[in-house]
């Protein structure tokens, strides 16, 4: 026999080696498609990085933006999004890496200590997040160093969101451990849901009150100036620093620098000791499945197969409060905002030029891009490794793409209906007004739920084993850009058409939908095709 | 039964072959199965068996040749051929949150079964495989075993005419395993065919009428347990595993990479 030691720091290593190889591998030695994709993306990066960054450049060098309290209040603002969505998005990466992926079973019989292997989970859901946050926010930042002349910015930003952040990932994995150790074993795979839930519509319900109480609209910003100020609040810290930086003043923007990486290794070191020790009886918790016995009683009825797909696709949906709530968790944060007393929607005020159903009608099918994303996106993916039951049965690409539409389809139109007719309702829109923005929405609506499975279809993983994990985080960014683009596509249409026809009348209404008709079936032909093409490709 | 072709053999290769981006995973394979035969196809892992299935129910594409499903082709004319196809993959993956009766209720509307044929069917398979009780538990509650009944029940709903099963007894309890015999040989007796991957020698020689023999991607042995013991040489006391090693001349590497890796 042969003994072994180990080294914790060795065997960290280790295992983020053995992830970066894996994603390395899922790039390079996944076919000839991966690998050209993999060359493609650096090259669309630093096309996209290459036009930002001068646009960044002359913002920052515009002057109102630099002045004293606007910098801070943009960068306080963007620091307590950031501290929100992290939180948010963190509870359900938590649950999906600790307990339902696919290599939890083995690291748990190896010798690596629970510590660590949260250690671990932490340092790649970190790194992953840097890697996103350095694509999509590097332009801003390297703008920053250009304008101001001052390069050590660059390293002074990285350093404080990250100390920023990662205490916030630690806690709300602690803040997960905790909770799966303490409830049934049947209800542990629904606390995700339930967790995400409580931190979306917590945030919510903070924000209007903030701005309940501060007498302004609603919104992020009214949030951030609220609690922005007081310097015992961390992000509070990070926006100083920036700011500081920004200013050339390097010691005062270095003190709370400093004081953010003492945080976040006191913090992180604290909750990972603390998760460490429940790790393992939470697990076994997450791996009993409770026997439920449901009341069946078939009627043996034939259905079409895209209604037997439909009715597959909602009793799977229904069965699965994780998933159920991350989709009516965006929807239903909208639904507060548009509903709630001072709100009058999300922004609404700021459409007054426009026609009255012109807010509710933006915000409804903003909403319906995250029903879209919940939905779409993953329609074709959530059918994982059970894709074998449609692909080896007589029914064509064709149609199973078409039935694989239907779920999202019929959520995003009725959820999005519902938002924009109740709004509009409260603010006394005409019956025809209701009627004509209900019409354009549904068509808006529909080409993107057909923009959003057709693109599932494109990129389909059908290899997983938590379905909340069958979306890449990559495709569902790339979605929301691209789905928001759809959007302004058609409310530009929309708008060019009333305002080339002089205004809402029958002939410019009639004008403004076959322009959003034109927008929206030109992009579910194109998303489709490419979906079917893609599937009668696919070898699984 | 949903019949195809009637001249027709139930499955054809035809000069089938299938490459992965560096490797050659099937070799040129032609072979015929004939209706009403059952079909065992053996080999090592890694053999080409699972990818041969796949491509025989069009889930992969032949990279050269073709595969004739009753005289329908699985590529071109492949929704004909898979009517009359019944699949079970290895440890099937199933719809964790659809009931065991649920899951059969889609199969049997993605193969439009009739009201009347799948009132009685349904019954009859989820009572001949033991799954009647378990009928309205979710399937994520099912043990592999029945997990594996319950996917052989799905492809056997619209009572196809070929049914294909890559390693169909394993997580099988012995009288699981019986039933799953007996069923298909009692099938194969009503005109149905069964193509099916084993690793379980004893399974193939006592079920199959004939078997393959599957190395590296190719053919390398094909008839009656008896032909082959007879092909290979070996006396009355050779078995099918005795063919299996001198075949794919397993034994002696096996034994000594096992050998060598003990004591490394």
């Amino acid at each position: 026999m042969t003994s072994y030691e180990f080294s914790t720091l060795a065997q960290l290593a280790g295992l983020l080696r053995a992830g970066a190889r894996g994603y390395w591998n899922s790039c390079w030695r996944s076919g000839a498609g991966r690998r050209v994709a993999t060359m493609v993306a650096p090259l669309v990066g630093i096309l996209i990085w290459s036009g930002a960054t001068p646009f960044a450049v002359t913002m920052w060098r515009a002057d109102g933006l630099r002045r004293g309290d606007s910098l801070l209040g943009l960068v306080s603002t963007v620091m307590v999004v950031l501290v929100a969505f992290t939180l948010a998005t963190s509870v359900s990466f938590a649950l999906a890496s600790i307990y339902f992926a696919k290599d939890v079973e083995w690291l748990l019989v190896t010798p690596i200590g629970p510590r660590l292997f949260l250690s671990y989970r932490l340092l790649a859901q970190f790194l992953l997040g840097a890697a996103i946050g350095t694509v999509v926010a590097g332009p801003a930042v390297l703008g920053l160093a250009i304008a101001t002349g001052r390069w050590w910015i660059v390293p002074l930003v990285a350093v404080v969101v990250g100390s920023l952040l990662l205490p916030t990932m630690s806690m709300a994995l602690l803040g997960v451990v905790a909770v799966v150790r303490l409830v049934p074993a049947r209800l542990v795979k629904n606390v995700a849901g339930l967790l995400v839930a409580i931190v979306g519509f917590g945030l919510a319900a903070v924000d209007i009150a903030a701005s309940v109480g501060s007498g302004s609209g609603v919104g992020v910003s009214t949030f951030a100036h609220a609690i922005r100020s007081p310097l015992w609040l961390p992000w509070s810290w990070a926006a100083r620093s920036i700011v500081d930086g920004a200013d050339g003043r390097l010691v005062p923007a270095l003190l709370p620098a400093a004081a953010l990486g003492a945080m976040a290794i006191v913090l992180t070191s604290i909750t990972i000791a603390a998760a460490g020790p429940l790790l393992r009886d939470g697990w076994v918790r997450s791996q009993t499945t409770g026997r439920q016995r449901r009341r069946v009683r078939s009627s043996f009825l034939p259905l079409p197969v895209s209604l037997a797909v439909l009715r597959k696709d909602w009793r799977t949906l229904r069965r699965d409060p994780a998933q159920l709530i991350q989709l009516l968790l965006p929807i239903g944060i909208f639904a507060v905002y548009l509903l709630s007393p001072r709100a009058g929607g999300l922004g609404l005020g700021s459409f007054h030029d426009f026609p009255i159903w012109y807010g509710p009608l933006t915000t409804a099918a903003f909403a319906a891009l995250f029903a879209a994303s919940g939905l779409g996106l993953r329609a074709v993916g959530s059918e994982g490794r059970q894709f074998w039951c449609l692909t080896t049965s007589p029914v064509s690409t064709g149609a199973l793409l078409l039935s694989k539409l239907l779920l999202p389809a019929i959520v995003a139109v009725s959820a999005s209906l519902a938002l924009m007719v109740s709004t509009e309702l409260r603010v006394g829109t005409p019956a025809p007004a209701v009627l004509f923005s209900a019409a354009v929405l549904v068509v808006c609506v529909l080409g993107l739920s057909c923009l959003a499975t057709g693109l599932g279809a494109v990129w389909p993983r059908l290899d997983w084993s938590d379905p909340r994990r069958s979306v890449g985080v990559w495709l569902a960014i790339f979605f929301m850009v691209l789905g928001a683009a759809y959007i302004a596509a058609c409310v530009v249409g929309l708008t060019l058409a009333l305002l080339i026809t002089g205004g809402p009348t029958g002939l410019s209404s009639l004008l403004a939908f076959l322009v959003c008709l034109l927008v929206a079936g030109t992009t579910s032909w194109v998303a489709l095709r490419a979906g079917h093409r893609r599937l009668l490709a696919l070898e699984s | 039964m949903s019949m195809g072709t009637p001249a027709s053999p139930a499955l054809a290769f035809l000069a089938v072959a299938k490459r992965f981006e560096d490797r050659m995973a099937v070799e040129r394979l032609d072979l015929e199965v004939a209706k009403g035969e059952l079909f065992g196809l053996i080999g090592p892992n890694g053999a080409g068996k699972t990818t041969t299935i796949k491509m025989a129910v069009g889930l992969l594409r032949p990279s050269s040749g073709r595969i004739l499903v009753s005289g329908f082709d699985i590529q071109r004319e492949g929704s004909r051929a898979r009517r009359l196809l019944g699949y079970v993959p290895d440890n099937a993956p199933l719809y964790d949150k659809l009931t065991g009766l649920e899951m059969l209720e889609l199969a049997a509307d993605l193969y439009q079964v009739s009201r009347q044929r799948r009132r009685r069917r349904i019954p009859a398979l989820l009572e001949a495989l033991d799954l009647e009780a378990d009928a309205s538990q979710l399937v994520q509650s099912y043990s592999r075993g029945m997990r594996q009944k319950l996917a052989l029940c799905a492809a056997l709903v619209h009572d196809p005419e070929v049914l294909l099963l890559d390693e169909p007894t394993v997580g099988l309890d012995p009288v699981a395993a019986r039933q799953l015999r007996t069923m298909l040989q009692s099938l194969c007796a009503t005109g149905h065919t069964v193509f099916l991957s084993t690793h379980a020698l004893e399974v193939a020689a006592v079920l199959c009428d004939r078997v393959g023999i599957f190395n590296q991607g190719r053919l390398v042995a094909l008839g009656t347990v008896a032909e082959l013991e007879r092909t290979a040489g070996l006396d009355a006391a050779g078995s099918l595993e005795d063919v299996f090693m001198n075949v794919t001349g397993a034994e002696d590497q096996e034994t000594a990479r096992l050998i060598s890796a003990l004591g490394a």
